[in-house]
């Protein structure tokens, strides 16, 4: 089974390989809003297997945070969250496919940087988790602070922002290390859990994710150490500014439901009966925002009617309903002291 | 009877506008391809440029050939990740000949049970994709091999463990350089002898033992030379530090399950190859030379080989064409080869996905065009006069 996982994904390697060549193919098109409503689908690209973010169900079924998001801008977008097409992607994989169009929208785990976000052909939309590197040691090892690590060796995966952020901690505490670098996340962790490296590195609710599917969890620790600022943000291409705003006011609505307590459960009830204006300019009681970005006026309503507002998507896969128990760290509200804010709906 | 179209019934007419027309139309196509990705790019806002080359990369590399820190510049990363492909690429082929040297004859060999491994060996190795084999030997070796704190200790020089294989390595004082003139020097005497030699056997009949005699003077020179200095040769030990060995030479488990992998797949191959080549020397010349009272081994030198070979340098250059651009599967495995630095490394970090990719087309085109140009020097040197 993990055998032909890893041939489809080689397979959808190689044929998003030859569509980015195609970027000097395809004629220049950017209307991508009517694109999706044609196809009747969203098509995304996340994570290969991450718990938590994006992995396949007991019925097989993708299901996670990074792919309740594309089900949110697809309930917006097409009115049914399950109109989407999920395609497992490594990083550069998902670089390229996204720049050249291949697909609508990537909730894969990126970094948003000045490099990735400039002179790319890509578009970073807004945060949606705030992460930051950290490290995982087997607790054998015996070593409580990322500044006892000097010489070790470290596991990752190319195309991260892990190798230039562990160069510039190690070149800053003046210690040395050697890494060894897999095509993709999964044959990383591969690597570290037969004990070929001393670390894993990447970030650090991303490391929660993967001590799950380590073949003994307890075995291994993540240091104290946070050593970057990874702000993780889903991408649309460069271009086209309709679709940008659906994806990111989409998932602006998300954050600005948990603010006025709107979830998935009482938002018929919100609808019917709240006066706040912010919270009937949301739901599409009143204004015509949704109309403004192409959309129904329901388009919001939609989104968090099928995925609920942050918090739930939270703690649904992440979080205490989940099996990966991790606290939100900064990726509260802002009135709760956390880094979440939404732009207001006026 | 002539009409408007009467030129059409002059072929060399007819035929050059066949051909201008393909030119043309191919010429239509590619200006289209430059038009609508020079219009996509600019509507993308990307950059473009080689200027980022002399950036710094920012990321460690191991194996480097030569010095690099993460602190170099991408340029210096291609250059070590070039030259980390080139190596793996030489070594496999030199391993993978041998080795299909040795299948093939099993193959042909009278006796069955070599006979049955050299069948199996082939049908086994080239008929599973390359890049399971790839996973199989590097996750197999992780399994196989003791943990960092359990090293496999050879006499307390070498050590074995799941980090790799660390070996001391000589570092030569001073009066060492004599020993490097000794080996020069036996090396050009046995060239002179083996020259003097075949000379001599082509004029008189007589044959030599030059190749015996050359091995000889070239490993016993040295050693002579290196016992009467009273060996000027220090070795760095590698130690154990905090997580793992420093010193000496290591060979690592990414490096070597590729080498692994490379070989025993393309063996399979150029098995068949130089099978097929033997086979198709007729039996006759066999007989010819045993009847003349040439030995077995003469008869293969001699005889069977040199003729074999012009049927085995085309499709074997072939097959090494194709080892040395599969090691592009490197990065599957973590072994940080070209490939993986230009699509893994560089790409990510940079973007210049399309100046890059020119980068590595020339890259590979390079090292393909020399295997290539080799193997025809080879071919010319070595072909039969007149055929």
């Amino acid at each position: 089974m993990k055998i032909l996982g890893r041939k489809v994904d080689n397979a959808i390697t190689a044929s998003l390989a030859i569509i980015s060549i195609g970027i000097g193919l395809t004629e220049a098109k950017a209307d991508r809003l009517a694109d999706v409503k044609k196809a009747g689908v969203l098509h995304c690209g996340v994570v290969p297997g991450v718990p938590g973010y994006a992995f396949p169900n007991k019925a097989g079924k993708m299901t996670g945070f990074d792919v309740d998001l594309c089900r949110a801008v697809a309930a917006a977008v097409l009115g049914d969250a399950d109109k989407i097409k999920t395609t497992k992607m490594s990083l550069p994989v998902a670089f390229n496919a996204m720049k050249a169009g291949a697909v609508d929208l990537v909730t894969h785990r990126f970094t948003w940087t000045f490099g990735r976000d400039v002179g790319q052909g890509l578009d970073f939309t807004r945060v949606m988790v705030f992460d930051g590197q950290g490290f995982m040691v087997r607790k054998s090892l015996g070593v409580k602070s990322a500044k006892e690590l000097n010489g070790a060796t470290f596991c990752q995966s190319a195309g991260a922002t892990t190798a230039g952020n562990v160069s510039d901690f190690f070149r800053t505490h003046g210690m040395t290390f050697k890494q060894v670098t897999f095509g993709t996340m999964g044959e990383a962790q591969k690597a570290y859990d037969a004990k070929r490296c001393d670390v894993y590195v990447t970030d650090k609710f991303g490391l929660g994710a993967r001590r799950l599917s380590m073949t003994n969890p307890d075995e291994h620790m993540i240091l104290p150490e946070t050593i970057s600022n990874e702000p993780i943000s889903p991408m649309v291409g460069h271009g086209d500014q309709v679709w940008k705003d659906i994806v990111v006011w989409t998932f602006n609505s998300l954050i600005s439901a948990e603010e006025f307590g709107i979830t998935s459960k009482n938002i018929d009830d919100m609808r019917k009966n709240n006066k706040n204006p912010f919270v009937q300019r949301i739901l599409g009681v009143t204004g015509k925002f949704g109309a403004k970005i192409g959309l129904g006026k329901d388009w919001a309503y939609n989104a968090i009617k099928a995925v609920g507002n942050y918090g739930e998507i939270w703690e649904k896969h992440l979080g205490k309903d989940s099996r990966l128990k991790m606290g939100r760290g900064k990726n509260t509200l802002y009135t709760k002291g956390g880094l979440l804010i939404s732009p207001p709906f006026r | 009877m002539r009409t408007l179209f009467s030129f059409w019934r002059k072929e060399g007419l007819r035929s050059l506008t066949y051909q201008w027309g393909v030119v043309a139309a191919l010429v239509c196509v590619l200006i289209w391809v430059y038009d609508t990705a020079t219009t996509n790019m600019a509507r993308l806002g990307l950059k473009t440029g080689f200027d980022f080359l002399n950036d710094e990369a920012g990321f460690p590399i191991s194996p480097a050939l030569i010095p690099y820190t993460p602190q170099s510049t991408y340029l210096d990363a291609i250059v070590v990740t070039l030259l980390n492909t080139i190596t793996l690429s030489v070594i496999a082929i030199f391993l993978a000949t041998i080795l299909g040297f040795f299948i093939a004859i099993s193959k042909l060999s009278p006796n069955l049970l070599l006979r049955k491994f050299g069948n199996a060996y082939v049908e086994v190795f080239r008929n599973i994709p390359l890049l399971l084999q790839l996973f199989f030997w590097y996750f197999a070796a992780l399994k196989m091999l003791p943990g960092k704190r359990s090293s496999i200790n050879f006499f307390d020089v070498a050590f074995l463990n799941i980090e790799g294989f660390f070996f001391p390595l000589p570092v030569l004082k001073d009066e060492a350089q004599i020993i490097a003139y000794t080996l020069l020097i036996a090396l050009l005497t046995s060239f002179a002898i083996w020259i003097w030699a075949r000379n001599r056997q082509r004029n008189t009949g007589k044959p030599f033992p030059s190749l015996l005699l050359g091995v000889s003077l070239v490993i016993l020179l040295p050693l002579i030379v290196a016992w009467v200095l009273n060996f000027p040769i220090k070795w760095d030990i590698p130690k154990f530090g905090k997580f793992n060995f420093n010193g000496g030479g290591s060979l690592e488990p990414e490096f070597t399950a590729m080498l692994f992998g490379l070989t025993l797949y393309n063996a399979a191959f150029i098995g068949e190859i130089i099978r097929a080549g033997i086979l198709s020397v007729h039996k006759g010349q066999k007989e010819a030379a045993v009847s003349i009272g040439f030995t077995q081994m003469q008869t293969y030198s001699q005889v069977v080989v040199p003729q074999a070979m012009r049927f085995i340098i085309p499709p074997i250059t072939n097959q090494y064409l194709n080892l040395a651009k599969s090691t592009a599967l490197a990065g599957a495995i973590g072994y940080a080869d070209f490939f993986w630095a230009m699509d893994g490394a560089i790409a990510p970090q940079t973007g210049q996905v399309m100046e890059l990719q020119v980068v590595t087309l020339a890259g590979y085109l390079g090292i393909s065009l020399f295997i290539a140009m080799l193997m025809a020097i080879y071919n010319r040197v070595t072909r039969i006069p007149g055929r």
